[in-house]
């Protein structure tokens, strides 16, 4: 099999200095299934996109067919054979279905009679084995149905190369042995395929060949019948050599031991977002001066569990027992008052209020549980001498505390938030990815604050960064697909680890 | 520490809205009949001479107070444009407190009281809305729209049904000791602008509206009380557009009839709130500003030039306003 494309020294930045792609070369050969396997965050929606042309590289290139290849848009990309199915597939929901291909067609530059795509769609159905209502309306679609729409229209467009980004985030499981079957139909056409995932099984389930990413790299590529579960599963999550940070240490070794449970989740049920259930039958306790992670990869009902515990989603079923009042049907408010400290993992339109000024970022957080700095009326002297107070806690100079809080950087404002929140001196701090996308040295202040923090109270670390949670947590819950895959308690047994989080 | 503040680069763009919002106008107005000198000679006429600023602050108080109270409900997100009705829910109570009540209540009460009540009632038709978007998750902007129309209709009903005096729809009017002279009506104005901007830099609530208003997922992980804070917005703007309907009625407009109703002064009261930024001491000059030409329409339609032609030069303004802001790189 011959190469088809050819993928040399990619790199991507994002702002903010976050290093997407670092140096990725790799071969996509002709009709083949490509799996590109890694974690949340490891780089790969990021390498499609630049074959797509949705992100420019700042260096590296690509060779299509022989022929060198820099897409200027996706449009571009589409007219020279790419072909990406987002995650989730994007229709107008209030076209059918018909009209929603015809306008694909269209962008790419394919004029084509209404006649003659009725009777190609299905013709490529039928090739395909299953039919498909023209007339129904996108909304209506599943994802499943969606993503083989989108398979439609890249044969349509005869694209050459496909890639399917996460796939099957919203399938079930007998619609994913029909995408199987329908894509190594299509390779076996000479298509390529690029599958990115980040599930192990599932890559080996249906590649030809497998390229594990971590961090922005590519560190392995394997032949899918040379390989195995555990080689795999070691790649994508580095071979670890246990906790690193030596200060955090120390003030660990000053933590007393687990004391009376401060939060107790008790059979949690909650739905997301489209009405699925999330979060199904999770019980945690997190005990005075206790720090407790909750790993897995991002979307498996972490972010329901955090929003259910802070009050923001009604759980469905179960209990939440915050310092032993039952707080399930509470506001989030009451929970705010009873000593929450809550760190979000969105910064600015979560954590902080963005076009409001330092202060009043400080102030109005701190006013339903500090009466110094205001009741009715805000002591704005006494409001601003807290302000600073916490901004000497961030350890950088912010220049002023009117500053709209839109000016800081990232770190600065992960620093400003998390300062604030402790300030509260609360009784259970909860955070998601606190250091998600931050530089190293202030991902180590975020870190040991909340360590620092945690002896006197207690801490739920809700973390995508497996590593980060070794480091600092007494006790790990492994979460996949909503459910409690397994609890683990020092020393951590990486690869058990691993295993439970790779579902 | 406060929200409100101007920069300089917000004073360029706003004036560079006027200018271009007003040559517009001008182009407007030379296909006109009136001519590019008839409207030269008014707007002339209009900043220099004593008589219109007379006009221009009498009819500044319905303006100002409406979008005083507009800007702390804009600042919390809640949109409504039910100004306008309450507005005229504020005069129709004030006109029954002094002609229909029979109470015939001395001036010195009389006065405070259908101030106050215009307000309260203004405040209750806001509540409506408020409660119609928090509890039944309804729209703010058309709910608040369509209360208007309703609050339209009940004046017009009054004028030529049961409050009808003689062969036309036209009610009795304000005895003449109820009536009020221009520089109480802007005093009350600015006593709301300054209790608005009190609110908004000074208290609790206000600091919670801004949170709420900027991101309303901030304010409610954080235990501000969403509810709370809608309501009460939807409440103050109500009270102070109440308030602007009494003064419309005791100040200059004296009767109703389905001919005299308002040319939308709680709409205006929408724009100059935008227009200021949502900043409650800034709509003091620029709810002059829009009485002024209003004045000015009123000196055009003598040649021949309809009123229409005063809406769309103070929407060509705004919008002008909100475009230069836009590009330098502000929104308020």
């Amino acid at each position: 099999m011959d190469t088809f494309l050819s993928i040399r020294g990619v790199r991507v930045v994002y702002p903010g200095g976050i290093i997407a792609n670092d140096d990725v070369s790799l071969d996509v050969r002709r009709g083949e299934i490509l799996a590109l396997l890694g974690e949340n965050g490891a780089g790969k929606t990021t390498l499609i996109k630049v074959i797509a042309g949705l992100v420019k590289p700042s260096s590296g290139e690509l060779v299509l067919d022989g022929v060198r290849f820099k897409p200027s848009s996706y449009r571009d990309a589409l007219r020279n054979g790419v072909y990406m199915v987002p995650q989730m597939p994007r229709f107008f929901d209030g076209l059918t279905v018909f009209e929603d291909i015809l306008l694909t067609l269209r962008t790419a530059g394919r004029g084509i009679s209404g006649r003659d795509l009725r009777r190609k769609v299905n013709e490529l159905a039928g090739r395909l084995g299953f039919k498909v209502d023209l007339d129904s309306y996108c909304w209506s679609l599943s994802m499943g149905e969606k993503q083989r729409v989108e398979l439609l229209k890249a044969l349509l467009l005869d694209s050459k190369l496909l890639m399917l980004d996460e796939p099957t985030t919203h399938m079930a499981s007998h619609e994913f042995r029909l995408l199987r079957e329908m894509l190594r139909g299509l390779a076996s056409e000479g298509k390529s395929i690029i599958f990115v995932t980040h599930k192990v099984r599932e890559a080996l389930d249906i590649a030809d060949r497998i390229a594990v990413m971590r961090k922005g790299r590519v560190v392995g590529v394997f032949k899918g019948e040379e390989v195995d579960e555990d080689i795999l599963i070691k790649y994508m999550f580095g071979e670890s050599n246990g906790p690193a940070g030596l200060a955090l240490e120390t003030y660990k070794s000053l933590q007393s031991p687990a004391g009376k449970p401060i939060l107790e989740v008790l059979d949690l049920w909650v739905r997301g977002a489209y009405g699925q259930i999330a979060v199904k039958g999770v019980t945690m306790v997190v005990g005075r001066s206790e720090i407790v992670g909750v790993a897995g990869l991002a979307g498996n009902g972490q972010r329901e569990l955090f929003e259910a515990i802070i009050g923001l989603r009604k759980p469905a079923r179960g209990r939440i027992i915050l310092d032993g009042e039952d707080v399930t049907d509470r506001s989030p408010a009451h929970r705010v008052r009873k000593g929450l400290a809550i760190i979000p993992e969105e910064r600015l339109g979560w954590g902080l209020a963005p076009g409001l000024s330092v202060v009043e970022n400080v102030a109005f957080s701190l006013l339903p549980v500090n009466s110094t700095i205001g009741g009715f009326l805000v002591d704005w002297r006494k409001a601003r001498g807290v302000a600073e107070e916490v901004v000497a806690m961030t350890n950088v100079k912010i220049p002023s505390l009117d500053a709209s809080v839109d000016s800081l950087s990232g770190g600065n404002m992960q620093r400003l938030m998390v300062a604030r929140e402790l300030y509260k001196k609360p009784k259970l701090i909860i955070a998601m990815n606190p250091t998600g996308g931050l530089d190293l040295q202030t991902a180590r202040l975020v870190k040991s604050m909340i360590v620092a923090s945690s002896r006197s109270s207690a801490a739920l670390i809700i973390s995508e960064d497996l590593e980060e949670l070794l480091e600092v947590s007494d006790r790990i819950y492994v979460m996949s697909s909503g459910v409690v895959k397994g609890v683990f308690e020092k020393p951590f047994n990486v690869d058990a680890i691993a295993r439970a989080m790779a579902g | 520490m406060l929200a409100l503040k101007v920069d300089s680069k917000q004073v360029v763009g706003v004036t560079l809205g006027l200018v271009l919002g007003l040559t517009l106008a001008l182009i407007l107005g030379s296909i006109s009949p009136a001519g590019f000198r008839g409207i030269l000679d008014s707007l002339v006429w209009v900043y220099t001479n004593p008589v219109p600023h007379v006009f221009t602050l009498t009819l500044l108080s319905p303006i100002a107070c409406a979008a005083v109270g507009l800007t702390v409900a804009y600042r919390a997100g809640f949109i409504t444009v039910g100004s306008e009705g309450q507005i005229l829910l504020g005069a129709i109570v004030t006109l029954w407190l002094v002609e229909y009540s029979g109470l015939n209540l001395n001036p010195q009460v009389a006065i405070p009281i259908s101030i106050l009540l215009g307000g309260f009632t203004g405040a209750l038709l806001g509540l409506i809305v408020g409660v119609l978007r928090v509890y039944f998750n309804v729209n703010e902007i058309l709910a608040s729209l369509m209360l208007n129309y309703v609050i339209l209709y009940v004046s017009n009903h009054l004028a030529s049904g049961p409050w009808r005096v003689g062969p036309f729809a036209i009610t009795r009017s304000v005895g003449e000791e109820y009536r009020l002279g221009p520089l109480v009506m802007v005093f009350v104005a600015v006593v709301l602008a300054f209790l608005c901007w009190f609110l908004l830099t000074r208290s609790s609530l206000g600091l919670a509206i801004k949170v709420y208003g900027r991101a309303p997922r901030v304010a409610e992980t954080y235990g501000l009380n969403p509810k709370a804070i809608v309501l009460s917005v939807a409440l103050l703007s109500g009270f102070t557009s109440g308030v602007g309907g009494a003064l419309m009625m005791l100040g200059f407009q004296h009767s109703l009839s389905p001919m005299s109703v308002s040319p939308g002064y709680g709409y205006m009261g929408v724009l100059v709130s935008w227009l200021s930024s949502n900043n409650p001491l800034v709509v003091l000059p620029a709810s002059w500003f829009f009485s002024s030409i209003l004045v000015l329409g009123r000196s055009l339609q003598a040649s021949g030039l309809p009123i229409g032609y005063v809406l769309a030069v103070q929407a060509v303004i705004v919008l002008s306003v909100m475009i230069a802001r836009r590009l330098s790189g502000r929104w308020w």
